[in-house]
């Protein structure tokens, strides 16, 4: 919200500087996001009297005058053909600043000094409408009357500090004049100076317009004045300089009265002309659907039945708060017209503004809020302002449709419940000092205290709200700091999900892996880059409705496209090794098991939440660069899971996005949690990766059951383990899984086996391999004999023959 | 037979001059004193003595032994000494030369700065709960006092699912959740990700909050200022102070931005803090007494405060990490310097 000083002076008297009023309000709860100066825009330009003019001795289009700016001569060389002897003209002198943001420095034209510089309406930034037949291309020339070394700031009227200030949104009458100087008036301990409302009433109009306000819940009230004899014409300077103070352009005096209001009191107004109202009625009613109405933006909008419009007997002549029409507003033969100024519902005015793609000062106002009281108020302030620039007659009373609303609202609390909110004493006659220094009137009867809440506070309504009130304006440093001292102990911690997680990231990084955060939301065109097919569950994923773009519009279902973007942005980063981790949320949109909160408010309705996804945390693993291979990237999983207490499993399996021959799912007691592999050369290449990539993912959520588990101790062996070396030659497709498992199934006396070997070539027949097992046998009770392990070997052996044609290695 | 004793223990001493190393030394040791040595020859010439001078003559043999054995002995240990320094100083080796051991990774100064609040909330007796990033309109807005179409929706500009489904846009539904589930008195954070319709140096649509609840019989500002004190206390240096100033938040009343002093100047002024000694780091307040009555608690019975806190602001901070989208960027160089 801009403020202009000498405009909230009408309202409250300021004798403190700006930079001391700017404290008071941010520690009143106002941000100011800026202080303008305005003369700040324009420096060292002043008025100067053209005394005399030669021509250039060295260029023919030049002419070097003699100027007065007041406080000395100066000479200034120009091009411009509209000067002469005796006119006064706005010169820019050495060091100058203009609105423009061209500076100004003298210097020589041609082998003449020139002290500066003529300037004409662009570099001051003025229009037209602010110098009336000034020449576009030419040098400004300035009333006569304009006294040579007259600031430039001052015949501009640039003489304002504006104060634009951050409203916050429970407080909507403050996007107004007035209301900011009400904060202004409490922050000082001064008055609010009332409004003297002085226009007078003329007769009723013979045929006074009819307003019918169809849908009370959309307009709660709806105010019509008619004015006659309106003669449309510019408004006078000061009305138009405040207006463009605070961004407004200024257009007529009609349309000036009503964003005058608008900024003043914050009730949005608007003014038809009468003999445009089809039928003299007016009627307030929701839209036809695909009725249309061309909006002063000279746009032809179709509208929905859930826009409220402003219709005549015929058609909508505005769209109800949002914006007006053309066919129906003040043009330069308007006699009569009819202000409205009215009260629509905020949440229908911001859904029809979306719908529409339509915004105005109006709508912002109405989305935000308007009190009951301002339609009158407004109304009353637009009267004076035309019967002040004596611009019309009002005829007759207004029309004033309302619902009933509530005049008078109250507050009651006590000086305890507010000091118990803010944890420090605040004496009642404090709290009563305080409210009516805000207009908010307090009395005490007792102990209880209750205040009179003025319409334009619909914020209060508690003594949270009151307690709020007090301690921004006794100010916040009163509040001391106490750590919980009356509150009850508790226990806290961390849930087991939260623990595991930590511990997988911990784990991760101890491996050597770096942590990543990468969006939740992808394109949905990695999923051909993971060449998944049409049907692939994984491509049904959560769509945002409104994304900031379509690679960021759907919820990843899989986090490897994430975590392949940073590989690959890495890489262009010649980065050339690397390992990442992410402990992220991926996000499937089944319907998720019913929570019911059952205690909840007796009159609280939860709705279902089988609309929400699956959201299941993961952890992702990627790496690239030298010596990396799937059996790193396994190692590493494997000891992410160690760290967790945990084992997991491989089955070998084929994955779209996994190279054929180096993938596998991972399991945790013989459930699937996740992949792992190398990854699909085509989906590497798609990545941009000159790099082999190995990824793994796997599913956190499905380990929280059992993982960090408190261990039972299991006693240690009193008897020596034995071990034997086993290396067989089987079929190199066999796996070391297969074998392993017939091994301890066969061996009784088994305690572990390892895999410290594989080997091809010489030697080994073509299409077979070497694998070689580290083996340790154990009894609980007695140490082994070495029989006992020859036997045991011996079976074993047999075993593998018979399952996989395996031979002793030789 | 003395003169025998004499001859071998001259003939030792010789020998022994010229012995260094350990092994030479053992040598002359099975040599002299072994099973089959000097001294067991000369033990077996005993027999032909006259059995009154065996005496004399045992002795005199075995105390020349004894001799031998110690000065042996004391040879020995020079001789294992030096050679011991001999070899380590052989197997010197230049300890500059890198380890041997796979790199560590790191972890993001994200999870760092959550782990931080973490453990400090927890050891003032918080739970840590989290909850879902896809929610319903319902928590994520209507309990907490932003019904639909109200202005306060526009302070967080949301990534909409379906009309009543929402990312998120702070943690704050889970303090709903929380209270619908939990009796006081609750004490609780929740970390994690949040969304916003927003994407330049300062913002990113997905960024993540602490939350923090508190609800309990006589809650106050002044509890709410003690706690957070106390977080910002030990998260930066015991001389970190906060500051509130007015603000307005649908679920707090009175609600608050918390600015603590300058952690880099200690608030005398700085480039991070433009010079004011202030840095704002997070929203607060007294829960509004609607919500906990949306909630299902009693609000004339109880009442609590809430704030939320960025932790990408806190990370920026804590790191002088200029620019937020450094974050998400995860070039393996900026990752590994918070191992």
């Amino acid at each position: 919200m801009k403020a202009p000083l000498n405009w909230l002076k009408d309202f409250v008297d300021i004798d403190i500087a700006p930079a001391e009023l700017e404290k008071k309000f941010v520690s009143a709860g106002f941000e100011i996001e800026e202080i303008i100066n305005q003369r700040d825009a324009v420096k060292n330009t002043v008025a100067g009297q053209i005394t005399a003019i030669e021509k250039h001795p060295n260029a023919d289009k030049l002419f070097v005058c003699t100027v007065d700016v007041g406080f000395k001569v100066v000479q200034i060389v120009t091009n411009a053909k509209n000067v002469y002897a005796g006119a006064v003209v706005p010169v820019a002198l050495d060091g100058a600043l203009l609105p423009s943001g061209t500076k100004i420095s003298a210097g020589e034209l041609r082998g003449v000094r020139s002290d500066g510089m003529f300037t004409g309406l662009e570099e001051l930034k003025a229009t037209d409408e602010d110098f009336p037949g000034a020449d576009p291309d030419g040098v400004l020339i300035l009333s006569p009357s304009i006294a040579p070394g007259t600031d430039i700031a001052d015949v501009l009227g640039l003489d304002d500090i504006i104060f634009d200030v951050s409203v916050t949104a429970n407080r909507p009458d403050c996007n107004s004049i007035l209301g900011i100087a009400r904060e202004i008036a409490a922050v000082t301990g001064k008055d609010v100076k009332p409004y003297a409302f002085t226009y007078q009433s003329d007769e009723e109009p013979a045929d006074p317009v009819k307003v019918v306000v169809e849908n009370q819940i959309l307009c709660p009230r709806y105010m019509a004045q008619t004015v006659k004899n309106v003669k449309i014409k510019p408004s006078p300077e000061y009305i138009k300089k405040r207006l463009k103070a605070v961004g407004i352009r200024p257009i007529n005096n009609i349309v000036d009265i009503t964003n005058y209001v608008l900024t003043e009191i914050g009730q949005p107004m608007h003014a038809f002309d009468r003999f445009n109202i089809g039928g003299n009625h007016i009627i307030v009613r929701n839209a036809k659907k695909d009725e249309e109405v061309v909006t002063l933006d000279g746009k032809t909008r179709t509208l929905e039945e859930s826009v409220l419009v402003i219709c005549d007997l015929a058609r909508p002549m505005a769209v109800a708060g949002i914006m007006g029409g053309t066919d129906s507003g003040i043009n330069v033969g308007t006699v009569e017209i009819v202000f409205e100024s009215a009260k629509f519902a905020r949440d229908n005015i911001r859904r029809s503004s979306k719908a529409l793609n339509l915004r105005s000062d109006s709508s912002a106002r109405f989305e935000k809020g308007i009190d009951f009281s301002a339609q009158e108020l407004g109304l009353k302030r637009a009267l004076q302002l035309v019967h002040e620039l004596e611009c019309g007659t009002v005829a007759g009373a207004p029309v004033d449709i309302a619902t009933d609303f509530v005049k008078e609202r109250t507050v009651s609390f006590t000086a305890a419940a507010v000091s118990k909110i803010l944890g420090i004493t605040v004496k009642a006659d404090k709290i009563m000092e305080i409210l009516n220094g805000l207009g908010i009137k307090t009395v005490q009867s007792g102990k209880l205290l209750t205040s009179d809440i003025p319409e334009y506070r619909e914020d209060l309504e508690n003594a949270n709200d009151i307690a709020e009130e007090v301690i921004r304006l006794m100010g916040y440093d009163k509040i001391k700091s106490k750590l919980l001292s009356k509150a009850q102990q508790t226990i806290g911690g961390a849930s087991n999900s939260y623990r595991t997680d930590t511990a997988a990231r911990n784990a991760a990084a101890g491996a050597g892996f770096s942590e990543t955060v990468t969006y939740s939301f992808i394109s949905p065109k990695a999923f051909d880059l993971l060449r998944l097919s049409a049907d692939d569950a994984l491509r049904n994923a959560v769509g945002i409705r409104n994304p900031l773009g379509e690679d960021v519009s759907i919820m990843r279902t899989v986090i490897l496209p994430s975590a392949l973007a940073v590989v690959a942005s890495n890489i262009s980063k010649f980065n050339k090794e690397a390992r990442f981790f992410e402990i992220a949320k991926r996000y499937s949109p089944k319907a998720a098991t019913v929570k019911t909160a059952s205690k909840a408010a007796k009159n609280t309705k939860i709705p279902s939440q089988a609309e929400l996804p699956v959201e299941e945390q993961t952890l992702v693993l990627t790496a690239y660069g030298e010596g990396e291979s799937f059996f790193t990237l396994k190692g590493a999983l494997d000891r992410i899971a160690g760290l967790l207490g945990l084992e997991f499993s491989y089955r070998a399996k084929v994955y779209p996005f996994l190279h054929d021959g180096r993938s596998a799912e991972v399991l945790f007691n013989g459930v699937h949690i996740g992949y792992i592999g190398e990854v699909h050369p085509e989906t590497q290449d798609a990545y941009g990766s000159p790099f082999r990539i190995y990824a793994a993912e796997i599913s956190l959520e499905k380990l929280y059951d059992k993982a960090l588990e408190v261990k039972k101790f299991a006693s240690l062996p009193k008897f020596p383990g034995v071990a034997r070396d086993l290396a067989v030659v089987v079929e190199d497709g066999t796996s070391a899984a297969e074998l392993i498992a017939v091994i301890k199934k066969t061996a009784k006396l088994l305690e572990s086996i390892g895999v410290f070997d594989v080997y091809k070539g010489t030697h080994i027949a073509e299409g077979f391999k070497s694998i070689a097992f580290g083996l340790t046998f154990r009894h609980p009770e007695r140490t082994l004999t070495d029989d006992e392990i020859a036997e045991e070997m011996t079976v074993v052996l047999a075993a593998l023959k018979k399952g996989f044609g395996a031979e002793l290695r030789k | 037979m003395q003169e025998t004793i004499d001859k071998i223990t001259r003939s030792f001493n010789a020998e022994l001059e010229k012995a260094s190393s350990v092994a030479e030394l053992n040598e002359l040791r099975v040599r002299y004193l072994g099973k089959n040595g000097v001294f067991t020859e000369v033990m077996k010439s005993l027999k032909d003595i006259a059995k009154e001078d065996k005496p004399f003559f045992g002795k005199l043999l075995n105390d020349a032994r004894v001799k031998i054995e110690e000065v042996l002995q004391e040879k020995d240990k020079t001789a294992a000494k030096e050679e011991q320094r001999a070899r380590l100083l052989a197997e010197r080796i230049d300890i500059t030369l890198p380890g041997v051991s796979a790199e560590a990774g790191s972890i993001h100064p994200l999870s760092k700065v959550k782990a931080e609040f973490a453990e400090i909330f927890t050891s003032l007796g918080f739970e840590i709960k989290e909850g879902p990033e896809v929610e319903l309109d319902f928590f994520n807005f209507q309990l907490l006092n932003i019904p639909k179409d109200h202005p306060a929706r526009d302070m967080q500009d949301t990534f909409y699912i379906t009309d009543d489904v929402v990312l998120r846009t702070h943690t704050s539904p889970m303090q709903a959740r929380v209270m619908l589930e939990q009796k006081p008195p609750i004490r609780v954070i929740i970390p994690g990700k949040v969304y916003r319709v927003d994407d330049d140096a300062s913002h990113s649509p997905m960024f993540q909050q602490i939350e923090g609840l508190v609800v309990d019989k006589n809650i106050s500002l002044c509890d709410l200022k003690g706690c957070l004190e106390t977080v910002c206390k030990k998260l930066f240096s015991s001389k970190t102070k906060i500051r509130f100033r007015p603000s307005f938040f649908p679920f707090t009343e009175p609600s608050v931005e918390v600015d603590c002093s300058c952690p880099l100047c200690g608030g005398k002024g700085c480039r991070i803090c433009k010079g004011t000694g202030w840095i704002e780091i997070l929203g607060a307040g007294i829960l509004n007494p609607k919500v906990l009555d949306n909630c299902g608690i009693d609000s004339s019975v109880y009442s609590g405060f809430a704030f939320g806190v960025g932790m990408e602001r806190v990370a920026m901070i804590r790191y002088g990490i200029p620019d937020i989208r450094i974050f998400f960027e995860n070039d393996i160089r900026f990752l590994k310097q918070y191992k």
